[in-house]
């Protein structure tokens, strides 16, 4: 296990080494902090009062972290593709799939971190540290399922972008649920990241966890991971 | 160190066996190339023998074990370098070497000795993006030595090197074989196959249609003459003599005698020549 650090810094130098994951990996994270510290307040005060609408704001932000982490994460998987690098780690006396799951938990680890200290960057929502907590594990765990899915369905690059775009808008839909009572809500349910926001609904509106969508949204997540995880390695 | 036993591969979704029954062994010390024209099945061989593909037919031994019995320790002890450059392009060669390095827990080769062998040492830490394709297949090759593997699998590994380099990878597979290692190399190229190879088989549409040295092989299939270029005057004179009582043939002998001789070659085939005479196709 000693090669763990190796990969590391080879991720960190791949990562910090190419202007487009740089811009991804550490502008993104500012300006959504900027937009919803500043812009969103300004708009509030200014132009249409939103204070309303903050937790949902709040949510909109937040997952977008997990999408821009996975987004990393996918690209690059797909440049060991690109350079058929999958390939000759098959022939290492390492096993790939943990290459790839390392790879997966250090790019949760970045989102995990970002999205606990999410609340207190934006001040857009409050929330007890500990409540929101497995929240935050939730809503950093769909980093893996967004790098698998980009590459399950892309065949390059450019395919990835559109996979992105196209279920950047998806992810959102979710959002609509909290507009819903009744429980036509959750016909949003087959939408994974669904569940985390009414995890973090039920933190926010009721004070406690809500245990049921929590743990629907963990038992989600890690189906889906599996098998987008068994598709990735029969493709690849 | 390697025998294979009636290899047989369909993939799935063809009708058509891409390997029909393929047996050879290689020995300690020895070089065996797998020659044929793209698509024969030399890759697939490669990939059966390395554990890329399962589900074959027939038996693979590796270091005197069952493929089926070795698991991915069987790596620390095997060498592949694949027919295309595959590298991190961010990372400089010397970081791609390191990174690879750790993966074994066997002590591995300096990654500096491996970069000076094949004249990269002055390139270590530049990014492998910025390499032209000659110096990312030598990268290629030098990494398959980094664990200083016993059996070596080296697909086309001399595809796309000026003739220094080429040189040079070659005499390292031959220092390589000197050292007791064994060699399985796929190519389409003859002349590497003729240089480097203590054994040739001949691989077409999955079936293997001969084993030999290629010294045996150009020797048995060309024509038993010695072609002799002399001149006569200022013209050049092109005539050929057969090889039995070749000491006695007065006009051979005259020739050699007269000071006029510029060249003299034995008629043996090539192994391209071999290669279309056996199977009936070209390269």
């Amino acid at each position: 296990m000693a090669y763990i650090g190796k990969l590391l810094v080879n991720d960190l130098r791949n990562i910090l080494r190419d202007k487009f994951y740089v811009y991804a990996f550490v502008a993104y994270p500012i300006i959504f902090v900027v937009m919803t510290r500043f812009v969103i307040p300004w708009i509030s005060e200014n132009v249409y009062y939103l204070e309303p609408f903050y937790p949902m704001l709040f949510m909109m932000m937040a997952i977008m972290i997990p999408m821009v982490f996975g987004f990393i994460t996918a690209f690059l998987i797909m440049d060991e593709r690109d350079e058929n690098l999958l390939t000759v780690l098959r022939v290492m006396p390492i096993s790939r799939s943990a290459y790839l799951i390392y790879r997966m938990l250090l790019m949760t680890l970045f989102s995990f971190i970002y999205v606990a200290m999410f609340p207190a960057l934006t001040g857009l929502v409050e929330v007890p540290f500990l409540l929101y907590l497995p929240v935050a594990v939730l809503f950093a765990v769909f980093t893996p399922v967004i790098a698998l899915i980009i590459n399950v369905l892309a065949s390059n690059k450019v395919q990835g972008f559109a996979v992105m775009k196209t279920l950047g808008g998806a992810f959102l839909l979710p959002l609509f649920a909290l507009f819903i009572a009744e429980n036509w809500k959750y016909v949003f349910g087959l939408i994974p990241n669904f569940w985390t926001f009414m995890a973090l609904d039920k933190v926010l509106t009721i004070g406690t966890h809500d245990y049921i969508h929590l743990g629907v949204g963990f038992a989600v997540h890690l189906a889906l991971l599996a098998v987008l995880f068994h598709t990735f390695n029969k493709k690849f | 160190m390697i025998k294979v036993e009636n290899l047989e591969f369909t993939y799935p979704k063809s009708k058509k066996k891409a390997l029909n029954g393929i047996s050879f062994q290689i020995k300690e010390g020895e070089i065996f190339g797998l020659l044929g024209p793209n698509g024969a099945g030399k890759t697939t061989t490669q990939k059966i023998i390395i554990g890329l593909l399962k589900g074959y037919g027939g038996n693979v031994e590796l270091l005197d074990k069952d493929l089926q019995n070795w698991k991915s320790d069987l790596y620390e002890r095997i060498g592949v370098c694949f027919e295309f450059p595959n590298h991190y392009q961010k990372l400089t060669a010397l970081e791609n070497l390191e990174l690879f390095a750790s993966f074994y827990s066997r002590k591995t080769v300096d990654p500096h000795e491996l970069l000076k062998m094949v004249d990269l040492d002055q390139d270590a830490n530049q990014r492998v993006g910025s390499f032209s394709k000659g110096m990312k297949m030598k990268l290629n090759f030098i990494r398959a030595l980094l664990n200083k593997p016993q059996i070596l699998f080296l697909d086309e590994p001399t595809t796309g090197l000026d003739p220094v380099s080429s040189r040079q990878v070659k005499n390292i597979i031959l220092k390589k074989k000197k050292e007791g290692k064994s060699i399985f190399l796929t190519t389409h190229n003859m002349t590497v196959a003729d240089e480097l190879c203590d054994k040739v088989g001949f691989i077409i549409d999955g079936k293997l249609n001969l084993i030999a040295s290629p010294k045996e092989l150009k020797i048995k299939h060309g024509k038993k003459l010695v072609k002799v270029e002399y001149l006569k005057g200022d013209k050049l004179i092109r005539d050929k003599f057969q090889l039995a009582n070749l000491g006695t043939n007065s006009k051979f002998i005259k020739l050699l005698k007269g000071g006029q001789v510029q060249t003299i070659h034995t008629a043996d085939a090539t192994l391209e020549e071999v290669f279309i005479k056996v199977t009936g196709r070209q390269l």
